[in-house]
């Protein structure tokens, strides 16, 4: 990227008039104006609408009756299941996150190669993301089956030894879930290769005639030119990570003995299995807080990594 | 030199990604096989690895008991529609968020991310009622209409990092010429964004399609149902599922984002052609 | 220019889109006609779907001026669906009890008051169902529903290998009391053994504790009665005061049963068993020798084509006598109904009329209604495997109807019984796999209800 972009920005807006910088701001208005007028219609009501349960108790059959912060701190102090949850989910997202990054990017530079089939090998790694959550969670079910699970039968033909029980086990259901999470790590992998893509060839010529080694040329080209949309992977992960639902409430329902009774599994059940509407849109705008604040910190120290054309 | 180096790395690309293939297609395996035998087949432990006899009927079965040509145009109206929403509404909007200054930026970033960490679950009632309000129930409407308005924060974001690593200069000159915001955005960015146009249509076409819970809860009539809609309903109770009928209608609802993504790959991975020199 | 081109196509498709709606908004109906929604479960099969389908057409011929329109979901999302429609104040008209269960509709008000129509439609219920199987959708002698399955629970055993194990089938009388858990054990034992691989090998018994550990019934012992259900006052009231789950009657239940997996190695544990049942019955594998079901169950025989030859029996007396639940489900309308009449005459259409008799004939279905019960009784008989006569399936059929006493499973009488359902299978989990002694696991499962309990209580329900 050339260095001298933000100085030339700089220069070119201090001449800009306000009035360039006012129409600059209409437009930025103007283009923004779908998503505005989408919001107020579509988001605003429910979101509004669920703020204001968070302060009720609603049950969805009678009208909801208001409790000022009583949901907040019986979530806060005397829910059996809400600091459990949290932990659960959180030992997830810090895992598994990091993990899906690293994953992702490794098979995006491998299948960034160019060798017969690759458009085949592609497709295959994207394959698992194309699959229905419900229908992949059926699948693991089998396969992390004790004793007559594909990977059960895998580990004592190919070492002797049993694996764990692992949905049936306190300790190993979270490992289980990180594993299978992975299977679905084709999304992230696809936003990398197209970024691979954008970095211009000249770059590596120039860090090769420089003696470069691969790593050095990976760490100090790649992986600039590719850093937004590690910042989104990052962040769209942590979102997706913290909300993780659809296979636990296949697979485990939470069990077993809460082990694997993640965060929006425990708010499903207050909003439709245990007629606490109030107590789960509390629950849902304290999971916003949370990851609301984990994304502003990335935001933040992102400027010290993320590298984009324009600067701002 | 580089030669060799190159065959290195494809030598080493592809020592890795060969044996993973077996790890990736080997559920797959197990799907197909399971589409094509008995019932009494696929109960057995340990699963046979090579079905004996084959037993095709499940396909003909599966397809005619939803009924799949009805509900394969439903899904393919709504997927194309709101992904031809979505891609168009959330290019534009990401676009002003990665190239266009104003004061009150940031605040309209924030709340769009926001719009993603609230989850679906508490929203679910209120929207409901908020479409029941607007007579949309039992249409297709609030599955395709939003989509217009900006799509989702997830294209949105994504969008807008990729028109943000797009040179200045190519902006700059452009300006230069005379060029409003509008055809900045069409001319200039769009051509430049082939690959984050081709993911967006990738993913929320594939979205759409496997959508399960907002069908699920706004469509009534069986007549209006979507492909994940009517596969759902092969789950039985009592354990009376039809595996091999549910595995081979879902191996037919993949086959058409598995399609799409097989022919996109020449968009998405055609690159951003920029000369930053 | 080109931008003006989006600007056209944006307005093409919303111009489309309102087409679409129009369509939509038109679909039937003349003015005055009496319409009513009816929810159903969509997981039941082709031909439950086809049932529902014709029921609707049928009803609406016999009844002119009504139209009956089907909306479906499948069981794990029954309750989403009834609670955002129930919301935005357009409830489904008639609903069944089978996802959420009658306890927490009645707790909530969701169901109406229906003992009027019925007198109007003058209905005789004494004859078509056991008084017991009516009052478990009555309160205060109101009724708030008319049940339209009643499926016991049976002991479904493989004749096969219990005939390669030298062992007498199990009686199929439930007054017969030699048939105790002592004998069911030592049958259990006969019947297991371990192959070189666990291909091979046979599980005597699956039994588990029963939702909210109701298998504890045969011990005498319940979660929220020290006595067992029969007349206890949470079975009356739908709300669970105390927990009893320290109970030594309830601990003895529940060492009996984690001793099957953990000491007499009869029993695969908790999650094998899951994985024994992912596609279906374990009893398909052919490796299991007996196993407690609800008589539902029975249905996957219907499409498999099983190796061997199986058979039902009464589940046997424990120490505290023989009761076990019925998986009773019933049709229900909903209190907001605009129209009850049109309703409720549906739900008896469904439960003692022409409707009643067509469910029975698609199989699986154990009718409430006892002139309908033969017709079920003659798809059992027909099922491939069925080693048994039709009188021999009637007598644990019927029987096992009349011993459960109209004591359905716990979890649908009482009010939150999915929280306490959760409750339970989260605290006693590492008792089935030996990772946690069944007195500590109950001693902390006592605790938490304890506090849950208080807390429901000072919530004000």
């Amino acid at each position: 990227m050339d260095p001298a972009t933000p100085l030339s920005l700089r220069r070119a807006r201090s001449v800009r008039p306000s009035r360039q910088a006012r129409r600059e701001a209409f437009w930025f208005h103007v283009l923004i104006s779908p998503w505005i007028i989408g919001f107020l219609i579509f988001m605003l009501y429910p979101i509004v609408g669920s703020a204001y349960f968070s302060f009720t108790r609603y049950d969805v059959i009678h009208p909801p009756h208001w409790v000022g912060l009583a949901n907040y701190a019986y979530l806060f102090t005397r829910d059996q299941l809400f600091w459990k949850s949290l932990r659960v989910t959180f030992t997830y997202v810090a895992v598994a996150v990091p993990l899906h990054l690293a994953v992702a990017l490794a098979l995006a530079l491998l299948l960034n190669v160019r060798i017969i089939g690759m458009r085949a090998l592609r497709t295959i790694y994207y394959l698992p993301t194309i699959m229905p959550q419900v229908a992949t969670a059926m699948l693991w079910l089998f396969l992390f089956a004790p004793t007559y699970g594909v990977i059960d039968w895998a580990l004592s033909a190919a070492f002797g030894i049993h694996g764990p029980d692992w949905l049936g086990s306190a300790h190993w259901v979270l490992p289980a879930f990180i594993l299978m999470s992975l299977w679905g790590v084709g999304g992230p992998m696809v936003l990398f290769l197209a970024a691979l893509q954008g970095v211009p060839n000249e770059l590596y010529e120039a860090a090769q005639l420089d003696g470069a080694s691969a790593w050095r040329q990976f760490r100090h080209v790649t992986v600039p030119m590719i850093s937004p949309l590690i910042l989104f992977n990052l962040i769209v992960g942590l979102i997706a990570a913290s909300q993780i639902f659809a296979t636990a409430f296949v697979m485990t329902q939470g069990g077993p003995d809460y082990a694997s009774y993640f965060y929006n599994l425990a708010l499903y059940n207050n909003a439709f299995v245990y007629f606490k509407m109030g107590l789960a849109s509390a629950q849902a705008w304290i999971l916003l807080a949370i990851v609301m604040m984990l994304t502003l910190l990335i935001f933040k120290f992102s400027a010290r990594w993320v590298f984009y054309g324009s600067e701002r | 030199m580089a030669g060799r180096k190159r065959r290195m790395r494809r030598i080493l690309a592809a020592a890795v990604l060969l044996p993973g293939v077996l790890l990736i297609l080997f559920p797959f395996y197990w799907m197909v096989a399971s589409s094509v035998e008995h019932l009494a087949q696929i109960v057995r432990f340990p699963p046979e690895l090579v079905p004996h006899p084959l037993d095709f009927a499940s396909y003909p079965k599966g397809l005619t008991f939803l009924p799949f040509a009805r509900y394969f145009l439903n899904t393919s109206e709504i997927a194309v529609l709101s992904t031809l929403g979505a891609v168009l509404s959330a290019s534009v909007v990401g676009f002003a968020f990665a190239r266009l200054h104003a004061p009150t930026k940031k605040f309209f970033f924030v709340l769009v991310l926001s719009t993603m960490m609230l989850p679906m679950a508490v929203l679910l009632i209120p929207q409901f009622v908020l479409f029941k309000t607007l007579g949309w129930v039992n249409t297709y409407l609030p599955l395709i209409v939003p989509a217009f308005f900006g799509g989702s924060a997830f294209l949105i974001f994504l969008f807008r990092q990729f028109f943000s690593s797009i040179p200045e200069e190519v902006f700059d000159a452009a300006r230069i010429d005379g060029c409003g915001y509008p055809r900045l955005y069409w001319s200039i960015a769009r051509p430049l964004a082939v690959p984050a146009f081709t993911a967006a249509a990738v993913f929320h076409f594939q979205f759409s399609w496997n959508d399960f819970l907002a069908p699920l809860i706004y469509i009534n009539s069986n007549s209006k149902y979507t492909l994940a809609l009517g596969i759902a309903n092969f789950r039985s109770a009592y354990g009376a599922t039809p595996w091999n009928q549910l595995m081979a209608v879902s191996l037919m609802m993949a086959l058409v984002p598995i399609t799409i993504f097989f022919f996109a790959q020449n968009y998405l991975l055609s690159g951003i052609v920029v000369s930053s020199r | 220019m080109k931008y003006r081109r989006i600007l056209a196509g944006a307005t093409a498709a919303c111009l489309l889109l309102s087409g679409c709606a129009a369509g939509g908004a038109n679909a039937g109906g003349g003015a005055g006609t009496k319409r009513i929604t009816w929810l159903v479960r969509s997981d039941l099969g082709a031909g439950s779907a086809a049932w529902a389908k014709q029921t609707a057409a049928a009803f609406a011929r016999s009844h002119p001026g009504t139209h009956v329109t089907i909306v479906s979901a499948p069981v794990a999302q029954y309750n989403e669906k009834f609670l955002t429609m129930y919301a935005a104040g357009t409830p489904p008209d008639v609903v069944g009890t089978y996802a959420m269960g009658f306890g927490t509709f009645y707790a909530k008000h969701m169901l109406a008051d229906i003992t009027p129509q019925l007198h109007a439609l003058n209905i005789h219920l004494s004859k078509y169902f056991h008084k017991s199987v009516v009052d478990t959708m009555m309160r205060n002698g109101k009724i708030y529903g008319l049940p339209f399955s009643d499926p016991p629970m049976v002991v479904l055993y493989n004749r096969t290998l219990f005939q390669k194990a030298g062992l007498t089938y199990p009686p199929t009388s439930w007054t017969d009391r030699s048939w105790t858990i002592g004998q069911m054990l030592r049958d259990a034992k006969r019947l297991s053994h371990s192959g070189s691989t666990p291909a091979q090998s046979v599980y005597g018994l699956i039994m588990g504790p029963g939702q909210l550990g109701y298998t504890a019934w045969l011990w005498g012992a319940d979660m929220f009665s020290p006595s067992g259900p029969t007349h206890a006052r949470p079975y009356r009231t739908g709300l669970p005061d105390q927990p009893h789950v320290d109970s030594g009657q309830f601990l003895a239940a529940m060492t009996w049963l984690a001793d099957l997996i953990t000491k007499w190695h009869v029993s695969p544990t908790a999650d094998e068993a899951t994985a024994l049942g992912v596609l279906g019955n374990p009893i398909l594998s052919g490796r299991v020798g007996m196993e407690d079901t609800l008589i539902t169950g029975l249905h996957v025989f219907s499409g498999a084509h099983p190796s061997f030859r199986w058979g039902i029996a009464p589940v046997p007396y424990g120490p505290g006598g023989d009761l076990s639940p019925t998986g009773v489900s019933g049709w229900a309308v909903a209190a907001k109904s605009p129209h009850p009449r049109t309703a409720a005459a549906f739900v008896a259409y469904l439960t003692v009329g022409p409707a009643a008799a067509s469910y029975a004939k698609i199989g699986g279905y154990v009718p409430s209604n006892r002139v309908d019960l033969s017709i079920y009784l003659h798809r059992l008989a027909a099922l491939p495997g069925n080693g048994q006569t039709y009188a021999q399936d009637a007598q644990v059929v019927g029987g096992g109807i009349l011993a459960s006493d109209g004591y359905i499973f716990p979890a649908k009488v009482f009010s939150g019984g999915p929280h306490w359902s959760s409750e339970f299978v989260n605290g006693t989990a590492n008792v089935w796999n030996g990772k946690e002694s069944p007195r500590k696991a109950l001693t902390d499962l006592q605790h938490s209800l304890d506090v849950l309990l208080h807390q429901e209580r000072a919530a004000g329900g």
